[in-house]
């Protein structure tokens, strides 16, 4: 609580906090950005640096076993700085405007390398459990950057179909929406059985390492989720180019080919960068899931932490997919806004 | 020379032009007018193949238009549309250099074209490197009809270019591509639905209703000759006659050697401003002059009256 902390700490975040409301209501945009990137860095920086100072306070040789959680005022805190920080972020059109964040990111890898959060209980399930977590972060980011490919090269003849035949739209667009109603679970575990059958009767798929449960079910599953909102994006991409520019296009003599590669596709590429963040960020959110089938993942740890009722084991598993999440939003908001297309 | 031998054209079963016989000769401006839905758009695509008649040909110099692959017929065709139908995502600079790249001219001849006819559609060269979002709709249009000029077509096909514009906008653009045609020489086919700016820019003037041609000729012919009742109406009925006077010149109506008191009008201006500085003046009769020279006779407004009538 706010009222514990020492007056300086208080006093800290309090005059933070103003500059970040101040900070929103600056006209220009570039000032802006810069006035929330400075006071969502000082917060997060404050409050970590509050919480090492807390820790080692409260830390006591006698009681090696002693457990210090951090409370709900530090997540609000946290959240609102780092979402501050992307904010700010999402308009960067330069390379170098990345060094601030970069910096940023510095000075938090030196607070936790300090030790002094080391007491926390978050750190020492982490500690516990580091070896593990890098290969299922790994296996996590495999997961997705998989899943986003495969939706890819799926969505890539849905789209033309869905565009250049306006008879076969409806249906696509009625199947997708009909997988994309089925909730998570459910969809993995419909896939067990027709997986499981396969793997049984088919040697070769079992030899590809096909099976009702593994990376197989969940992979199948996030391409199907990421196909209506990477089809969606694109036909609303190419529909909406305006008919005189196509016009004008064919009038000078472009052909299809052109016209395509040319004026279509670079027009929609806006849509198609959106289409593919967001299927990024849902596909982050859902492996979580699957975990659940054996896919293995972050959500690991998520439902181990479930299990045992070990909260601080939760969030090794939830922090880390929310950080990808978010720069992976951040990622491609920066892809968007230096978007640049040469003719 | 355009030919058009026999076309029509259908949709759904529902005939929208023809049949449809003209020939616009080389280096006319011929302006296509018409109430909306009379075919005068459908007629000009067909002369780049945008649209393809059911029946009938279309012949350039000769030699038929749909014999020809599309895109190199379209490649050797300016095209401008209503709302100028810019590349958004191009500068100004490339949006110009479409056809000539399409052609695959080399990029130091392509460079130089570009400032070329910059020059010549009159666009500032601090424009050359902006987006087109950035400009006004008539700037927008002015970059249309470069881009329609790069490639050196000798025929340019324009779609209600100024269709879109503010009126002082259209007016200033109107003149200037009466002067460019004069001074290009090039083949011009406009579609147009405002009769006045038919009048006031074609050499010929195609009137067209319900698919049709009802009356093709010089606008002076039109004026005071409309073949029917629509054309009549469509010129503006009893100011026909106000916008006829607009053709004639006071050199044709002068009394020669005559004298008269006032402010002299110049032998090659228009009946029409004679008149009106007959009006503002309160004489009947005015001085027939150069300016600072001396008086060639005098015009009666009797005279005006009688070529009105003519």
């Amino acid at each position: 609580m706010l009222w514990q902390l020492d007056p300086a700490a208080a006093a800290t975040i309090s005059a933070l906090l103003a500059l970040l409301v101040v900070a929103a209501f600056i006209r220009d945009e570039r000032r802006r950005a810069s006035a929330l990137f400075a006071a969502g860095a000082g917060l997060l920086i404050s409050i970590l640096l509050i919480a090492s100072a807390a820790a080692s306070a409260h830390l006591d040789p006698q009681q090696p076993a002693r457990r210090i959680s951090l409370g709900s005022g530090f997540w609000i805190l946290l959240s609102i700085a780092v979402l501050a920080c992307f904010q700010s972020l999402q308009r960067a059109t330069r390379l170098w405007k990345i060094a601030p964040p970069l910096m940023l990111v510095g000075a938090i890898v030196l607070i936790i390398a300090s030790g002094k959060l080391d007491s926390l209980s978050l750190a020492r399930e982490f500690h516990a459990q580091r070896a593990v977590f890098v290969i299922e972060l790994v296996r996590h980011i495999g997961l997705v950057a998989m899943a986003v490919l495969l939706a890819s090269f799926c969505a890539v003849p849905l789209v033309v179909t869905a565009v250049y035949r306006p008879s076969a739209r409806t249906a696509i667009f009625t199947t997708l929406n009909l997988l994309q109603t089925i909730p998570s679970i459910a969809l993995f575990g419909l896939l067990i059985a027709p997986l499981s059958f396969l793997a049984a009767h088919v040697p070769l798929a079992r030899a590809a390492g096909i099976g009702g449960i593994g990376a197989t079910p969940a992979l199948i599953a996030l391409v199907l989720y990421g196909l209506l909102p990477l089809v969606r994006s694109a036909d609303a991409g190419l529909r909406n180019v305006p008919m005189d520019v196509q016009e004008s296009a064919r009038g000078m003599g472009m052909g299809p080919r052109e016209i395509f590669w040319k004026v279509d596709l670079p027009l929609a590429l806006p849509a198609l960068i959106s289409g593919l963040r967001l299927v990024t960020i849902q596909s982050i959110g859902l492996a979580i899931v699957a975990a659940l089938i054996g896919a293995g993942g972050l959500g690991i740890f998520v439902f181990q932490g479930i299990g045992e009722y070990a909260l601080d084991l939760v969030l090794v598993g939830a922090l880390p997919t929310i950080l990808l999440a978010v720069a992976a939003d951040a990622l491609f908001q920066i892809a968007l806004a230096n978007l640049r297309t040469r003719p | 020379m355009i030919g058009f031998d026999a076309v029509e054209k259908s949709y759904g079963g529902q005939r929208v032009l023809g049949p449809l016989t003209l020939s616009i000769p080389q280096g006319a401006l011929c302006v296509l007018v018409g109430p909306s839905g009379c075919g005068k758009s459908t007629t000009l695509k067909m002369i780049n193949a945008l649209i393809t008649p059911d029946a009938g040909t279309i012949s350039i110099d000769g030699a038929s238009v749909q014999s020809r692959s599309p895109q190199e017929l379209r490649r050797g065709i300016g095209y401008v549309i209503q709302s100028g139908g810019l590349f958004p995502h191009w500068r100004v600079r490339d949006n110009i250099a479409t056809v000539p790249r399409l052609l695959r001219w080399d990029e130091a001849r392509i460079a130089a074209r570009v400032s070329e006819v910059a020059d010549i559609a009159a666009i500032d060269g601090a424009f050359l490197d902006r987006f087109p979002h950035q400009l006004s709709g008539g700037q927008q249009q002015r970059i249309g009809v470069a881009r329609a000029l790069a490639a050196n077509p000798d025929i340019i096909l324009m779609d209600e270019p100024f269709g879109a514009l503010d009126p002082v906008t259209r007016a200033a653009l109107q003149q200037e591509l009466a002067r460019l045609h004069r001074g290009t020489g090039k083949t011009i086919v406009l579609v147009t639905h405002d009769m006045d700016e038919a009048l006031a820019l074609g050499t010929t003037v195609v009137v067209m209703q319900a698919g049709e041609i009802v009356q093709s000729g010089r606008p002076a012919e039109i004026l005071a000759r409309p073949s029917n009742d629509f054309v009549r109406d469509f010129v503006g009925g009893a100011d026909a006659m106000m916008k006829l006077l607009e053709f004639r010149k006071v050199q044709d109506i002068v009394r020669n050697g005559e004298q008269a008191s006032g402010d002299p009008v110049p032998p090659s201006s228009t009946l029409r401003s004679a008149l009106t500085k007959m009006i503002a003046t309160g004489r009947t009769v005015l001085p027939v002059a150069e300016a600072g020279e001396v008086a060639l006779g005098t015009i009666h407004i009797d005279d005006i009256v009688a070529a009105g009538k003519q």
